[in-house]
């Protein structure tokens, strides 16, 4: 093929080298295209076996850690039983390790005990006093002198071959003993580094590591001082052995203890190889790999990934390559033999193999550009595949009518469900975990996605599948297709277990903290009103003063304490209602009595708008009271001197308007307005939350609580009312409140009052 | 039978009791400080007061064990209980209401003033 770029010898003519010449350039032309095709396919494919490699990696990785994170969290919560109780004896040890379900939540645990320390000259006494109390054949073993011994007293769970670990000591084995100078000097958890973890039990040799963690004494006699060790034993076969499993033979793992420059077959400790997989072929080099090392626990830990057959196999796109190859060959010799056959006129023949590459070049590009996106969707769901199941929260996606398309790992782990009972069946319905609140909670729901197709955010109370039930912070959205119809839903939601539990024991430690506040200052109240009324002696003007300003703080101090407790109340869900007649013009002028000091001295003009031929309302009088008693001392306290503060009250039927709302049902209408300071555009979605004030009445009024308005509104909510307000800046104020007449007749507390 | 000036102030915080005792001895009343349930029965059952001021959390006899134990003595069932606490709790005050106990003062929320009136309107009425 050479020929053509040489001179013309004499006896060719120059229409037998085109005859030959052009086709063949052709020819290469169009192959040279197709193989640009083939490489560039080739070149994609690789990235996208590198980033599943890696993909595969950091997921292992991440399982890897977290699991040890997981096992030294076990520990820990071995360490809270004995910081619960000064003495743990056997039995409660046991029901611990019982609780946490070791089979199923701690794979490659072998045995989780305690060690006791015991001081060389307390030795033989205490083996004495184990002997009476617990083993009739206890001993410190291997005996040896040391300054103390830690030998095991408690073994979970107690198998023969565990049994064997009582009263031995880890001291006595300097890796062992390594491991715990480790944790003492961290006051954590530490990890031995690999280990026969069956060595003290006499088992089959067992590659793995032991974990302690110090307890610390809290009894008098013990303070600070460690009284013992909670050690964990794993290995690493059971520690990986559904790690391995998922990572399905694509990547093959080993573990070094050591750091990444030392790693080598002494430092290895785990295979995957070794583990029930086949090794790959001997002459089978990985195309990539990717190196690990962390310090956990006081180890320094190197893993080592390849990629293995299967991965490079799955991810090689070999078949479009050849078929992009075999195309543009076929192509080329197409053009070759058209541009041979139509050559007996140049023009034609040359016109059409322009053609016919230009066509090869369209369907390269068209190629490329069918597989470019084609990779680019599977990337985008591996990713999102990716970030969805390594989520902690649960997301469902359903089809429109609620049927379950898929569920991330976190369902599974915190509904109890596995994926495959869930695919197919009913979210929300019993079968699963929903099911379980009113009715109306479930149809209201579906109402919000399905017909007005917004987003549904809420609190909602599940039952996982062992039974329990548990609440969560939930989002609903629907997504539409280019019709606006519903294609589908998004749900995902939040397992708030943990965050009810603290809230709750915040709540009832502000309400225990109030009780026990009231009384030194009832001494304080109740002193210094004697101090003032002279029951001591007369007082000096001045002396008077002081003592009156120590007075009016005390008895704000007690009023701040008793809104703290109506809060904790409220959040604890205990806050009950007690109906009866109650006139509401009464407690109008009963409020409005308590604040005359105020009034009088800010010379505040007050219009009290309350009919009094007002039909008495049944109500809660201390609910009622507190919504106006609040409303009108924020009117009070947030108007300048000189200022008018107005309060109304009316009984409206259902549809009659107050405040520019119509009444939902027959309802006890209140407003309470004021010329004062008003509230900014900024605080105007916040001055209903807890412990929220305003910056601009922060700086006039120093002793608000920012309690008030929380309990205004959670008391109208308790009764199914509603509150709103308009505001302007320098202006003024003025609160609506609209409480139906019905939902102030029930009494108690609804469990779901948080829920709104 | 009941002594008409005596009060009997049951209250383990011994400033509470001290303060109430020299109100109410400053009143004109006979007053009978006792620092717990126990004790305090002793003494409502010994001297028969006109009327008996009641903390609920004390330790060991609470109020509530002292109400259950008064109302079984043949005085005590009719005898007249205020009750004087810091613990808003609402089952805690029913309970001492069906013991017949039907007056309570949330002590840090309410002056000795407002108690010791209190106290002149039952005192005068008849016992």
């Amino acid at each position: 093929m050479g020929a053509g770029a040489e001179p013309h010898p004499s006896g060719h003519s120059p229409v037998s080298w085109r005859v030959v010449g052009i086709p063949a350039f052709v020819f290469v032309f169009g192959l040279a295209l197709s193989l640009g095709a083939w490489s560039s396919i080739r070149k994609d494919a690789e990235e996208r076996t590198r980033e599943l490699f890696n993909a595969r990696a950091l997921e292992t990785q991440s399982a890897m850690v977290n699991r040890l994170r997981l096992y030294a969290g076990f520990l820990r919560g071995g360490r809270g039983l004995f910081d619960a109780s000064s003495v743990v004896s056997r039995e409660e040890w046991r029901a611990f390790v019982e609780s946490l379900q070791p089979e199923e939540e701690i794979p490659g645990l072998l045995a989780i005990g305690f060690g006791e320390v015991i001081d060389a000259e307390d030795a033989s006494a205490r083996e004495a006093e184990l002997r009476r109390n617990l083993f009739p054949d206890f001993a410190i073993r291997p005996w040896g002198e040391r300054a103390r011994y830690v030998p095991d007293i408690y073994v979970m769970p107690e198998t023969e071959e565990n049994l064997r670990l009582i009263g031995y000591d880890p001291l006595s084995n300097p890796e062992r003993a390594e491991a715990i100078a480790i944790a003492d000097a961290t006051n954590d958890v530490a990890m031995t580094g690999a280990v026969n973890v069956r060595a003290e039990s006499g088992g089959i040799a067992t590659p793995g590591f032991i974990m302690y963690l110090p307890v610390v004494g809290h009894s008098p006699g013990t303070d600070d001082r460690i009284i013992g060790y909670i050690f964990g034993r794993f290995s690493f076969d059971g520690v990986m052995s559904d790690i391995a499993q998922s990572v399905e033979d694509e990547i093959d793992i080993h573990i070094y203890d050591s750091d990444p420059a030392h790693i080598g077959p002494d430092s290895l400790v785990y295979d995957y190889d070794l583990s029930g997989h086949d090794p790959p072929g001997a002459d089978f080099a990985p195309r990539y790999r990717k190196e690990y090392s962390a310090e956990l626990f006081g180890r320094t830990w190197t893993i080592v990934f390849d990629s293995l057959p299967k991965l490079e196999g799955t991810a090689n796109n070999d078949a479009l390559a050849t078929y992009a190859l075999v195309e543009g060959f076929i192509l080329s010799l197409f053009a070759a033999a058209f541009a041979y056959i139509l050559l007996t006129s140049r023009n034609r023949a040359l016109a059409l193999a322009l053609g016919m590459t230009a066509q090869l070049a369209q369907s390269k590009a068209d190629l490329e550009k069918k597989y470019g996106e084609a990779e680019r969707l599977t990337d985008d769901l591996a990713k999102f595949k990716l970030a969805a199941d390594s989520a902690n929260d649960q997301i469902v996606i359903t089809d429109a009518h609620g049927t379950v398309l898929y569920a991330n790992k976190a369902t599974e782990t915190i509904t109890g469900f596995s994926t495959a009972e869930i695919i197919g069946k009913k979210v929300g319905s019993r079968e699963l975990w929903g099911g379980i609140m009113p009715r109306e909670f479930y149809a209201g729901l579906w109402r919000t996605i399905k017909d007005e197709k917004k987003v549904f955010r809420g609190v909602i109370k599940n039952r996982r599948k062992s039974g329990e039930e548990y609440y969560a912070y939930g989002t609903i959205s629907p997504i539409l297709d280019e019709k606006g119809d519903v294609a589908f839903f998004v749900a995902i939601e939040h397992d708030a277990t943990e965050e009810r539990r603290i809230d709750q024991a915040k709540t009832e430690f502000v309400s225990l903290a109030s009780h026990q506040l009231r009384t030194p200052l009832s001494a304080i109240n109740w002193f210094t009103e004697m101090l003032i009324s002279g029951d001591a002696g007369d007082l000096s003007p001045e002396q008077k003063k002081y003592v009156t300003e120590v007075y009016s703080s005390s008895r704000r101090m007690a009023d701040l304490i008793d809104a703290l407790l109506d809060v904790s109340r409220i959040d604890l869900g205990t806050f009950v209602a007690e109906p009866s007649d109650v006139k509401v013009c009464d407690i109008a002028s009963g409020v409005l009595t308590d604040l005359r000091g105020l009034i009088e001295k800010k010379r505040i003009a007050v219009e009290n708008g309350c009919p009094d031929d007002t039909a008495p309302v049944v109500a809660d009088p201390k609910h009622l009271t507190m919504i106006i008693q609040n409303l009108l001392s924020n009117a009070v306290k947030y108007t300048p001197e000189g200022g008018r503060v107005g309060l109304r009250t009316a009984l409206l039927k259902a549809g009659e308007m107050w405040g520019g709302r119509a009444a939902e049902a027959d309802s006890l209408a209140i407003s309470v307005a004021d010329s004062g300071y008003g509230i900014p555009n900024s605080a105007k979605d916040k001055v209903f939350t807890k412990l929220y004030r305003a910056d601009n009445v922060r700086v006039l009024e120093t002793d608000g609580t920012g309690l008030g308005l929380y309990i205004v509104k959670a008391i109208t909510e308790h009764s199914g009312g509603e509150i709103w307000f308009s505001s302007e800046e320098g202006k003024g104020t003025e609160f609506f409140v609209l409480l139906p007449l019905e939902g102030m007749r029930r009494t108690g507390a609804p469990e779901d009052a948080k829920s709104s | 039978m009941t002594n008409p000036q005596t009060i009997l102030v049951v209250e383990d915080d011994a400033l509470l009791g001290t303060a109430l005792s020299e109100k109410l001895t400053r009143a004109g009343f006979d007053v009978i400080l006792a620092t717990d349930g126990s004790d305090g029965l002793e003494k409502a059952l010994a001297s028969r007061p006109r009327l008996i001021l009641l903390d609920i959390l004390m330790p060991k006899t609470d109020g509530i064990a002292f109400l259950k134990k008064l109302r079984t003595d043949a005085w005590g069932k009719d005898a007249q209980v205020i009750l004087l606490t810091n613990v808003a709790a609402t089952e805690t005050v029913a309970e001492a209401m069906e013991l017949g106990s039907f007056e309570y003062f949330i002590k840090a929320d309410n002056t000795l003033e407002t108690i010791l009136a209190r106290v002149h309107e039952l005192t005068k009425e008849p016992a």
